[in-house]
């Protein structure tokens, strides 16, 4: 295998709803790619900082006098940094991981990759890494970001911890 | 024509879901959805996986994506190419919407009035439309049981607001479905009928979406026949304005052993037209045939009733029939 990108960010909340491009060249041909990443913290529970947060909240987006009913806020005793992956080859889209796990492989293959990318030959050319940095409750995120190449024989199991 | 019940808002493995793509569409079909919009975040692979078998076995599905931005959600359904999303701002989705359009997508806004970031990332619609003509229909119901929410609170006078400055939209509901329920559990459930020429199909279900021939309804069916100077007048049509005459059927059969579950019981259904009631009858199913003198603007049927545990509202509403001169 061979480490093809290793990029550290710390993104904070003046980066929420930033694109940030990672490009990389890919110089010869490989079975796979994989693309790893970790993020954390990923979850905030603590309720005098969340509380605050979804109070601001209802007042930016609902008019006044809307509440956020008893329904809506089963879904709110904890908030989320969330920071979404997609992936393009020479200019086409190949996919994206939008999902919530803070610790993802990704493997992209022609044979096949992992969900929510296509097949993909996993050989030379022009890559795009976009990170789409969607929620940094509060403080700040610290990401890291590895892709390696693959032979036929390596799996994403013998992929070195992050 | 047939009125056929579509699921319009799904997603599998291959963003945020727990459903397998088979596993989704044997889903809808227990509930008796004739087929489903697949609808993953800002990915199409989960398209790979339906093949005309699986849909044979289970249920028709709208290829389509839900693009999740950071501000707002869109649902693009039948593009022939992919249309990117990612670097789409508040002042460019016009643009987008051109392009969606040449693809041969449709869009339509999903939950518009969710909260947003942090609470629902890039969920609030926060996009400065000016060609709405782009854009086909808006999800005023999103989730099920969908009175529960306050998003839907609020998307249907936002939606009505659209409609009043002249626009044509048609109504969806969506589950924003991301997994199974659990064995012997059924939720309160919505289903969006699409107005479909034919067999069921993709390319019928997204002429519906562009014709405006959909309605969104808890469980019962909504059949609309406007009858003016000889001519029958559909929903997304456009009628003239003065005297027609309005006979609305009310259908308890189809899907009946789902929603039943929810104890929906129809009362009475209601005209709303360019946002004021202009006529109200008590209904308890059948047929219920009404004069009208139709004012310029939109005209539309809205059904209503109690569910659950007796609470009460709109159990179906329709998209609108539009009345020319305004």
């Amino acid at each position: 295998m061979e480490l093809l990108l290793k990029k550290r960010f710390t993104f904070t909340e003046a980066d929420v709803r930033k694109n940030i491009l990672v490009p990389f060249r890919v110089e010869r041909d490989y079975v796979r790619l994989a693309i790893r990443l970790r993020y954390g913290p990923k979850s905030i529970r603590d309720p005098e900082i969340i509380l605050p947060k979804i109070q601001a909240c209802v007042e930016t987006y609902f008019p006044d006098g809307f509440r956020l009913t008893e329904e809506d806020m089963k879904d709110f005793d904890q908030l989320l940094n969330f920071v979404t992956l997609s992936l393009d080859k020479d200019g086409e889209y190949v996919g994206c991981a939008h999902r919530h796990p803070p610790e993802q492989t990704i493997l992209i293959s022609e044979e096949g990759s992992d969900w929510g990318f296509a097949p993909a030959p996993a050989g030379r050319g022009d890559w795009r890494i976009v990170l789409h940095v969607q929620a940094v409750v509060v403080g700040a995120v610290d990401y890291d970001l590895e892709v390696y190449g693959l032979e036929r024989e390596e799996s994403g199991d013998a992929l070195p911890a992050l | 024509m047939r009125y056929q019940p579509f699921e319009m808002h799904c997603h599998t493995r291959h963003s945020d879901g727990s459903f397998t793509v088979p596993g989704l569409l044997e889903g809808a079909a227990a509930y008796g959805y004739a087929g489903l919009a697949l609808t993953d975040h800002n990915a199409v692979s989960a398209l790979r996986e339906v093949t005309p078998e699986l849909e044979a076995r289970t249920c028709r599905v709208i290829p389509g994506i839900e693009w999740t931005t950071f501000f707002g959600h869109l649902l693009v359904l039948g593009c022939r190419r992919f249309v990117d999303w990612r670097f789409v701002t508040p002042d460019t989705i016009d643009d987008a919407l051109a392009e969606i359009r040449e693809a041969g997508g449709v869009a339509g806004v999903a939950h518009p009035c969710e909260v947003g970031s942090p609470l629902m990332c890039g969920c609030n619609w926060e996009f400065h439309v000016t060609r709405w003509d782009l854009v086909d229909y808006v999800e005023i119901w999103s989730g099920d049981d969908p009175h529960a929410r306050a998003k839907n609170t609020l998307a249907l006078p936002w939606y009505d607001a659209l409609l009043n400055a002249g626009h044509h939209l048609a109504v969806s509901a969506g589950r924003d479905w991301h997994g199974p329920d659990q064995p012997g559990e059924t939720p309160l459930l919505t289903a969006t009928y699409l107005g479909i020429e034919g067999p069921v199909t993709a390319e019928g279900a997204l002429e519906a979406l562009r014709a405006g021939r959909t309605y969104v309804t808890m469980g019962p069916t909504v059949e609309l026949t406007l009858r003016q100077g000889g001519r029958e007048i559909g929903l997304g049509e456009t009628a003239e304005p003065g005297a027609a005459e309005l006979t609305v059927l009310v259908g308890q059969e189809e899907r009946r052993e789902i929603w039943s579950r929810s104890g929906i019981q129809v009362t009475g259904l209601r005209l709303t037209a360019n946002s004021e009631t202009v006529a109200q009858a008590a209904c308890t199913g059948g047929a219920v045939t009404l004069p009208l003198d139709l004012a310029p603007g939109w005209l539309r049927v809205e059904l209503l009733g109690s569910y659950l545990d007796g609470r009460s509202g709109i159990l179906a509403l329709t998209s609108p029939v539009y009345v020319a001169g305004k």
